[in-house]
């Protein structure tokens, strides 16, 4: 292929340029067409990934934040798991996860503060991956004057003394998913063969606890355990945990009857809570103020994104674990970067989503909800969800009048 | 055809990124309208912050930026701002540093 230098630059420009501003994220197709102009697929890449960096740097916050999807794999199947979806057998490698980290720094700009959390999955089942990636990453921050902190969510089942201390020794927060006392926690979370893994995880929990002191917990209420949520909240306080993360669970249907419940056992642990004078307690739910937030939506893809197994960039594993396959919202992937800019710009900055919500008269308060959440209800991420706005009004109302 | 010079790369992606950008209204000092959407938040305007004035989040403000007042000696202490800190309204603070440390405690804001 011989053409002039200007003509092929031109050419060249307005393919690529074309191809990211009508783009879905999936930069396949433009890098199929640009192979064929003869420029060599190496340098494709180079050229798409150093404009779309310089793209994104222009249009938006830098990213501070990454979930690195270590794994579909897990030995619990818990019955609410939002990666039901998901074959449960592939895994990230190494080579990806270094990438991901790579990528991580280069959007990260001025910021000075980067986190890195590690997610399946149960990522306790790739900790070598995680030794490797945080070592990698580590030494990338401390070339590059960032600082860095890490984080883990994990059931809590698989945890080894050797694991516990290199997360102690690298600072890797663990948040355990617990659901509460026995009853309700093995209702829903139980391993592949059917068992219940509450007193699994009270073990993991009591060998953390000898490494992480202080014990946070994501506490994911079913509606058949509303009525049990202040008893298993004050249980597993008894048993070990100082930070609570209570969420009701999404993608279910809730009764009128049982969002009371809910909401009845929240004003208990508000009541006791605010009642005492815990100094190794938090309750996130009740701490931080009324949700009156200063942008619509959520930090997913403004700064903040999730790195699926195979390197395909999401805003977090929530949306990503709506199809890991065939990403919803996609925002790029490691060879190119965050070449999604469409779909960068629609999830940052909110237009559709706030309409939307402005039309159905819940703007004012819900400020868009979850991306996800909007997704399972009503098959359209920038479509909020009114069983989840009609909740958060109802406990709001109840914690406010009571 | 040969592979390109890493100059011939960066002329291309930048001229890319020009073409992209201008395409998307992006160019000279518009980008602030693709973040600034915040339903409370009005970017043509001042922005106060609320106390305890550090976040993790971030965006535009083709203005200029106040931080929360904590004393009187900062009370009209502005700046300009492009891609400045602000204070979520949901954020908390922990007790010690220990604690503080919990990062994934609060899923998107969190001051320590």
């Amino acid at each position: 292929m011989q053409v002039s230098a200007n003509l092929a630059a031109d050419e060249l420009t307005s393919l690529i340029a074309d191809g990211l501003i009508s783009g879905n994220g999936d930069v396949g197709q433009l890098f199929d067409s640009i192979v064929q102009t003869g420029i060599h697929r190496t340098d494709a890449a180079r050229i798409v990934r150093s404009a779309v960096r310089e793209i994104n740097a222009a249009l938006f916050p830098p990213v501070a934040k990454m979930e690195l999807f270590l794994t579909e794999v897990c030995n619990l199947r818990c019955t609410y798991c939002f990666e039901n979806g998901m074959d449960r057998r592939r895994s990230m490698s190494t080579e990806v996860a270094f990438r991901a980290v790579d990528l991580l720094f280069d959007y990260a700009g001025e910021r000075e503060e980067l986190h890195i959390t590690f997610f399946g999955g149960e990522p306790c089942s790739q900790f070598r991956t995680i030794q490797a990636v945080t070592e990698y990453a580590e030494d990338k921050a401390a070339g590059g004057g960032k600082s860095l902190s890490f984080g883990m969510t994990s059931n809590g089942t698989l945890f080894t003394d050797e694991m516990l201390e290199f997360f102690a020794r690298k600072k890797i927060n663990i948040l355990l998913s617990i659901d509460g006392m026995e009853h309700s926690h093995n209702q829903y979370r139980r391993d592949v063969g059917g068992a219940g893994s509450f007193h699994r995880v009270m073990e993991g929990m009591a060998k953390l606890k000898k490494y992480q002191p202080w014990v946070g917990a994501r506490m994911t209420v079913m509606p058949d355990t509303a009525q049990d949520l202040y008893a298993n909240v004050r249980g597993l306080y008894d048993a070990g945990v100082n930070h609570f993360i209570i969420g009701a669970a999404t993608g279910v249907a809730w009764t009128e009857e049982q969002i009371a419940a809910y909401c009845d056992n929240m004003v208990k642990v508000r009541d006791w809570y605010k009642g005492g004078t815990f100094s190794d307690l938090r309750i996130s739910e009740l701490d931080e103020a009324p949700h009156t937030g200063t942008y619509f939506g959520c930090q997913a893809g403004r700064d903040s994104i999730s790195v699926s197994v195979d390197g395909e960039i999401s805003g977090c594993s929530k949306i990503l674990a709506l199809d890991s396959r065939e990403l919803i919202a996609k925002l790029g992937d490691l060879e190119s970067g965050l070449s999604g800019i469409q779909n960068r710009m629609q999830m940052v900055g909110c237009e559709a989503l706030k309409r939307n919500c402005e039309e159905l008269g819940v703007a004012d308060n819900f400020q868009g909800g979850c991306f996800a959440c909007n997704y399972e209800y009503s098959g359209d991420i920038y479509s909020p969800d009114l069983a989840a706005e009609h909740f958060r009004t109802r406990l709001a109302s109840t914690l406010h009048q009571t | 055809m040969d592979k390109l010079t890493p100059e011939e790369i960066e002329n291309i992606s930048n001229l890319i990124a020009e073409k992209v950008l201008k395409v998307m209204g992006a160019m000279s000092g518009e980008r602030a309208g693709y973040n600034c959407v915040g339903l409370k938040f009005d970017c043509s305007k001042e922005y106060t912050c609320q106390k305890p004035d550090a976040c993790e989040g971030e965006f535009t403000c083709p203005k200029t930026y106040t931080p929360a007042v904590r004393d009187i000696s900062q009370e009209s202490t502005s700046k300009d701002c492009n891609y400045v800190k602000y204070t979520c309204v949901k954020a908390f603070s922990c007790d010690d540093q220990y604690q503080c440390g919990l990062s994934f405690t609060c899923q998107d804001k969190f001051v320590g």
